[in-house]
């Protein structure tokens, strides 16, 4: 009686893997079908195939997360069942790179208009990850470069031409998807304004260099268009929020009356008055 | 011991003038009075001129005014005074660009010691005004420092513009300026 159940028991146990929350790096998730009979489960674990080093009694539960596991290399698992009867013997093995994890982009921002590499810390970062921006005007050129504790790429952050739909301002999230299927996803990266576009208003020698009524009168003329209709125009649009909106006035008033600096403008920077 | 008479009324003279200014003494002290004096007082058509508005102490109200032009849509121009006759106050409101309900943005720069970047300008897919006769544009309020004049002017290309998709420069004729007065 208790040989068939114990032999019942190692037939129904299947590993799962499943990636655990953000805060457990260096971790993994695990669970399995249950067991007819079984009054708990002993998950077994270790570095090489049957080379179980490690026996955690879970107790009556189908799932359980592990932790300290070595980074960027496979851990092998298998799970037993048990009642008073005994023991079941192990369930398929699966083995699995802990889960991956993200930490902070180097550098840390850009403004739009920018193309920079992009370097983001990690870890269990398997080369042959996916990854994608949740900003549809940053863009990812080429190939990453991926490492277990870093993926580096290009990076285009627009508009780097005039009418060029910009990125909008704000945090940037990446999405890393391991080939083990294992997902990530973290801010790494924050879109910074670009004052220069303020001076939308260049046709007017006069005007150029200066931003004044003629910037803000344009400005205002398509003061609530949104992006789609035919007149939007990306170069009003200085956040990038898809309108030609109040906060796009209040940027161009922030700077209003002063002169190009080369990083902002300032009435500093405006020669003596007229 | 008697003082001679025009001693006596050396001292009381002394005795005023030191007393001016000083409250209780009945003596009012004298106060700069502002005024303003348009180099056009009757503009023609097709014109942006200023205009004395009103006045109190040492602070007049200068309204920059447009005569006879049609489909404004915003106003672009600096205002430019001497710093040491007088010192820019505040802004007000026209009537101008309200016309039809419209609330127009302005703008007032005055970081920059005497001189003022100014904008003013409706906002969306709406038509331009139109200044049947004379209308104001905008308010500005001065307070006299000094006794003397100097002037206000619009340096630079100020510029009218229209309602289209990019607003375009509107014909205006002239630019009247004026005399800012401290007596």
């Amino acid at each position: 009686m208790a040989a068939r159940i114990c032999a019942y028991l190692a037939c129904l146990i299947a590993l799962l893997v499943f990636s655990s929350p953000a805060t457990l790096a260096g971790n993994i998730g695990l669970s399995w079908n249950g067991s007819p009979g079984a009054s708990g489960y002993r998950l077994h674990y270790g570095p090489g195939p049957s080379n179980y080093t490690v026996t955690v009694d879970v107790g009556n539960v189908t799932q359980t997360t592990v932790s300290g596991l070595t980074d960027c290399v496979d851990s092998y698992f298998a799970v037993t069942a048990y009642n008073v009867a005994g023991e079941s013997g192990f369930s398929q093995e699966v083995a699995s790179w802990p889960r991956p994890s993200l930490g902070v982009g180097t550098p840390a921002s850009a403004k739009q208009g920018a193309q920079l590499t992009l370097d983001v810390s990690g870890s269990n970062l398997q080369p042959g990850a996916a990854l994608s921006l949740d900003n549809p005007n940053v863009l990812v050129d080429g190939n990453p470069t991926v490492s277990c504790t870093s993926i580096g790429f290009i990076v285009t952050v627009e508009p780097t031409a005039e009418g060029v739909r910009p990125a909008e301002i704000g945090s940037v999230e990446l999405t890393v998807t391991n080939p083990n299927g294992f997902v990530i996803q973290s801010s790494v990266f924050e879109v910074l304004i670009e004052p220069a576009r303020f001076d939308i208003n260049r046709t007017d020698a006069t005007t150029t260099g200066r931003l004044d009524g003629k910037d803000t009168v344009w400005l205002s003329r398509l003061f609530g268009v949104q992006e789609g209709e035919a007149t939007y125009d990306p170069n009003y649009d200085f956040d990038g929020n898809g309108w030609v909106d109040g906060e796009d006035l209040a940027y161009l008033a922030s700077g209003f009356g002063g002169c190009w600096d080369g990083a902002n403008w300032t009435v500093s920077a405006c020669p003596a008055p007229l | 011991m008697n003082l001679p008479r025009f001693s006596g009324l050396l001292i009381a003279l002394l005795l005023a003038a030191t007393a001016c200014g000083s409250s209780g003494s009945g003596v009012v002290t004298p106060s700069l009075a502002a005024s303003f004096t348009a180099d056009q007082p009757s503009p023609g058509p097709d014109v942006v001129s200023l205009d004395e508005g009103s006045k109190t102490g040492n602070l007049v109200t200068v309204e920059i005014q447009v005569t006879d032009i049609s489909g404004i849509y915003g106003a672009a121009f600096d205002v430019a005074y001497d710093p040491a006759m007088a010192t820019f106050e505040n802004w007000f409101s026209g009537s101008l660009l309200e016309q039809g309900g419209q609330t127009p943005t302005y703008q007032v720069n005055a970081t920059q010691s005497g001189q003022l970047v100014i904008s003013v300008s409706r906002q969306g897919n709406v038509g331009g005004a139109n200044a049947v006769g004379t209308v104001t544009l905008i308010r500005l309020t001065f307070r006299v420092t000094q006794t003397g004049s100097s002037p206000i002017s619009f340096p630079g290309i100020p510029t009218l513009l229209d309602a289209q998709t990019q607003p375009q420069p509107i014909f205006v004729s002239d630019w009247f300026g004026g005399t800012i007065v401290g007596t």
